[in-house]
This record gives structure tokens, sequence and C-alpha cells, in this order.
């Protein structure tokens, strides 16, 4: 299970060094971008098994990145889990009716993250 | 019989008599609005059904219905349209009768001075249009309290955030091992970290309960691995203060309709408030109970041990920042809004909460959602 790669998009450097030390004790490679220009060129460049995405971003939205993604094929399979400090009421629906795996608000609990992680990595539907 | 036209207002005018009627119209053709006539009450009822109408203008004799009796209908089924009467008669009796039963705003006897009806209608049009101009002011001040409140919810919950993540990884050792009093004062900084959390999600639902954005998304669900879930997370808060978390269920419970979120935040809310207010060796139980009057609904229960409250509060304890003066200041604790938002929350559901309660004896918190029935 362990070892796949996971691209982190935040921009929030605090919590982007928070979650990549969290998830590499769960034995999973990490690679980050802080923009949403950057999320897709790191995307390209890494292919990751799967992206974590905060929808608040400099360059465009996690909306944007999605759609982004979508449109190209080589990575419009990868599982994205959207993890927001934004509101659910607002953002929710429209995250998991564009093809999010999972939507998350911060602050989320770790096993709740790693839980759904590890379900979107083994093809488990949510 | 209506002359329709795309005017702000519309005003009915019902009279049994079609002189009367032209008459009326004479009196208003100047004012800017769109004037309907009926000869009879069923006439107007089909009218009033079919178009927006603001005022009433009713003669009170007419066969088969007085006005009186017209506008008391008129009053039952339309509350926001004001009403005026026109009669013959201006007894003290009749006119007493009429603002009574009807809730009549003015009294007119005819013949009608045309001046005195047109102002008195523009007079009632003006109330009504700064009344909706107060309520559309109250929405807007309300969006803006909302967008404001989500951009400090969005804006606290970031620290919040770096804090749990850096807290955690402490605390599971990722970054070293910990000695036991670090352990235990990081387990104090993390209870305190769950506090603020749920502190700023109350504040967030709290003021969409206003502006209707406190939604719901109902599913079908089965709540036991829900309770299962919320019991496994609140055991260790209820340990810490010597309180025991028992269930007392059925083996198979119905499946409900319910958001599992929203259903998630009620239940951690009200077995978290048992675990706050009851003394230590206390027992929180979570149960069922038959409802004889609501059968499509699942009735359940927490029970705790803990000093009960007085009748004098279980209602308003449902009400927003109600913790009552003595708990106040003996536990104060978190901002007051749970129950407040549990009770909206339910009530979205369609179902209802209430608590039973005798001080020194515990409370029983009950709500209901709606169930599969089978038949």
């Amino acid at each position: 299970m362990a070892g796949e790669k996971i691209l982190i998009v935040d921009d929030d450097k605090d919590q982007l060094i928070g979650l990549n030390v969290r998830l590499r004790a769960n034995k999973y490679n990490v690679v980050v971008a802080h923009d949403a220009v950057m999320a897709v060129s790191v995307a390209r460049k890494e292919n990751p098994d799967l992206i974590i995405l905060d929808i608040g971003l400099p360059a465009g939205d996690g909306f944007v990145v999605m759609e982004r993604l979508r449109n190209l094929i080589s990575l419009s399979h990868i599982p994205i889990i959207i993890l927001t400090a934004r509101e659910p009421t607002d953002n929710k629906e429209r995250a998991l009716s564009e093809g999010a795996y999972a939507f998350f608000q911060k602050p989320v609990d770790n096993h709740e993250l790693l839980t759904a992680i590890n379900n979107a990595l083994s093809g488990v539907s949510a | 019989m209506s002359q329709s036209a795309d005017l702000a207002h519309t005003i009915l005018l019902l009279d049994d008599e079609p002189n009367v009627l032209s008459a009326l119209r004479r009196a208003l053709r100047k004012e800017p609005y769109a004037l309907l006539c009926a000869h009879s009450a069923d006439e107007a009822f089909d009218l009033l059904y079919t178009r927006e109408v603001d005022v009433v203008v009713s003669d009170q004799d007419m066969p088969g219905m007085t006005g009186t009796e017209f506008l008391a209908k008129v009053y039952q089924e339309f509350p926001h349209i004001t009403r005026f009467i026109l009669t013959g008669k201006a007894t003290l009796e009749v006119a007493l009768q009429a603002i009574n039963a009807g809730a009549i705003s003015q009294f007119f006897t005819k013949p009608c001075n045309a001046e005195a009806l047109a102002l008195s209608i523009r007079t009632a049009l003006d109330q009504k249009d700064l009344a909706v101009a107060l309520e559309r002011a109250r929405q807007r001040e309300l969006e803006i309290k909302d967008r404001f409140l989500s951009h400090i919810s969005h804006e606290l919950r970031s620290p919040l955030t770096a804090i749990y993540q850096f807290v955690t990884i402490l605390l599971d050792g990722l970054s070293g091992e910990l000695n036991p009093e670090q352990r235990e004062h990081l387990n104090i900084v993390l209870r305190n970290i769950n506090q603020l959390r749920s502190m700023v999600s109350d504040l967030l639902d709290c003021a969409r309960t206003d502006t209707g954005k406190l939604t719901v998304h109902p599913q079908w669900l089965s709540l036991t691995p829900v309770i299962t879930d919320i019991l496994n997370t609140l055991q260790p808060s209820a340990a810490e203060r010597d309180i025991a978390l028992c269930t007392h269920l059925p083996r198979e419970l119905p499946a409900v309709f319910v958001d599992p979120m929203r259903i998630r935040q009620v239940l951690t809310n009200l077995i978290d408030n048992g675990i706050k207010f009851t003394p230590a060796q206390g027992t929180i139980t979570l149960g069922t109970r038959e409802l004889d009057d609501a059968a499509d609904f699942l009735c359940l229960t927490v029970t705790d041990t803990g000093d009960g409250i007085a009748p004098e509060d279980t209602e308003r304890i449902f009400e927003r920042l109600s913790q009552t003066t003595e708990t106040i200041d003996v536990h104060r604790q978190g901002l007051g809004l749970g129950l407040y938002i549990c009770r909206e929350l339910i009530s979205r559901h369609q179902g209802r909460i209430w608590v039973e309660s005798q001080p020194g004896h515990g409370s029983t918190f009950c709500f209901t959602l709606p169930r599969l029935v089978i038949d």
C-alpha cells in the first residue's frame, strides 16, 4: 500500500509542512505545490497517485485546478481530495459533482483523512 | 373586468352595485394602480387567488355574504392585504364588528369621499412599501453578516489547522518520543483545539440560521455505524471525567432520512453536553423510545445523571445563548449555541427535540428523525 505519491496543493506553508510530515510518517511520497498554476505543472511532471487540493489558491482556485486536470487525459483519473478552510455548505456539493473523491473542511481529523486517502488509492468508491 | 397593467400595486374593488364600482374606479382613475373589480365575494376570491392584490375595498351590504364576513375571510387567507370597508349605514356596532372580525384598516361611509379614499390607499401602500424596503435592508444586512462570518471562520480555521497538525504530530511521536508529562500537556492543548474548532463551527451555523443558509441534505442512512463512531470519538473525554457512555438500543435501528454530517453534529453535541454537565462517576445513556403519536419517526434519547434542568429552563435552553445563570457561574463552557443549533437542525429534518428533566435526577434529551416504515 505504501509508497504512493501524493501531491499536496496548499498556499499555507505551515499546513503544507504539517501535512507533509503526517503523510511521510504514513509512508507516502509527497510532492507539493502552492498555487494553481504550479499544481498543474507539478502534477504533469510527477504524475501523482492522489492529489490533496485546497480551494483558495493564488493564480486560480481549486476548482480551476480540477478542471485543468480533468482536461488532461493522462491526469484525469487521479483521485482528488479537497481539503479547505471554506464552508462545506458553499463548496462540498460543487466539488463532489465536479469529480472530487472527497471533501473535508480544515482542520480535518488525521484518521479521517488517512482513511479517505487509503480508500481512494485502493479504488474504494467514496 | 380588470384593467391590466404592469403597475406596482393592485387594488381590488368589490361591490354588488355596478354604479358604485364605476364611481370607485373613477375616484381612483388618476392613481397609478391596477384596479380589479368584482361584483360578488366569489368573483373577488377568484381574483385574489390568481392575482397579487395589495388592497381590498369592499362594500358592506351585499347578497350572500356581508363585507365584514368577506374581509374576515380575506384576513384569514391573505393577512398581508390591507382591507377597507364601505358602508351605507355606518353604525358603531357594524364598525366594531368589522374591525374585530376582519381587522379592517379603515371605514368609509357611502357615498364615499374620493379624495379621502385615495389618500388612505396611498398611505396604506406607502406603509407596505416601507415594510418591504425594511425587510430587504434586513436581508442585505444578514447577507453581509453571513459573508463576514464566513470570512472570519475561514481565517480562524487556517491557523487552527496548523496548530492541530503539529500538536498531533508531536503527540503521535512523529518528531521524537515524548515523556508522560509532555504528552499530558499536549493532550490538554488538543482538547482546547477541539473546543475552539466546534465554537468556530457553531458561530457560523448560528449566523446561518438567520439567513436560511443552514441547510441539510438528507439521505437514507443506518445510524448504527454513526453512533458507534461517535461513541468511540467521545469515549476518551468521557473517561477523562470518569463518566460511563452506555447504549440501550434495539439490535436493529430502522433507517432514517437524515443528513449524516448534521446528525453526527447533533448527537455529538448532546452527548458532549452530557459529559460537560454530569459529575464524575455519572452515566450517559443513548437509547430509543417508542412514540405512539409519531410512528414515522425514530425517537433517540440521550440521558445523563447530571444535576438536571429546572422546569422553567427546559424551553429556554434551546434558545440562542441560553446557558442559565447558574451554569454560567459554575461550569461555563462553550458558547451556549449548541442546543439552539441542534433544534434548528432537527427541525430541518422535520423532527423535534425536547428535554425531560427533574432537577437532581438528570436529564433526558429526546429528538425525532424521519424513519423508514415497513408495513
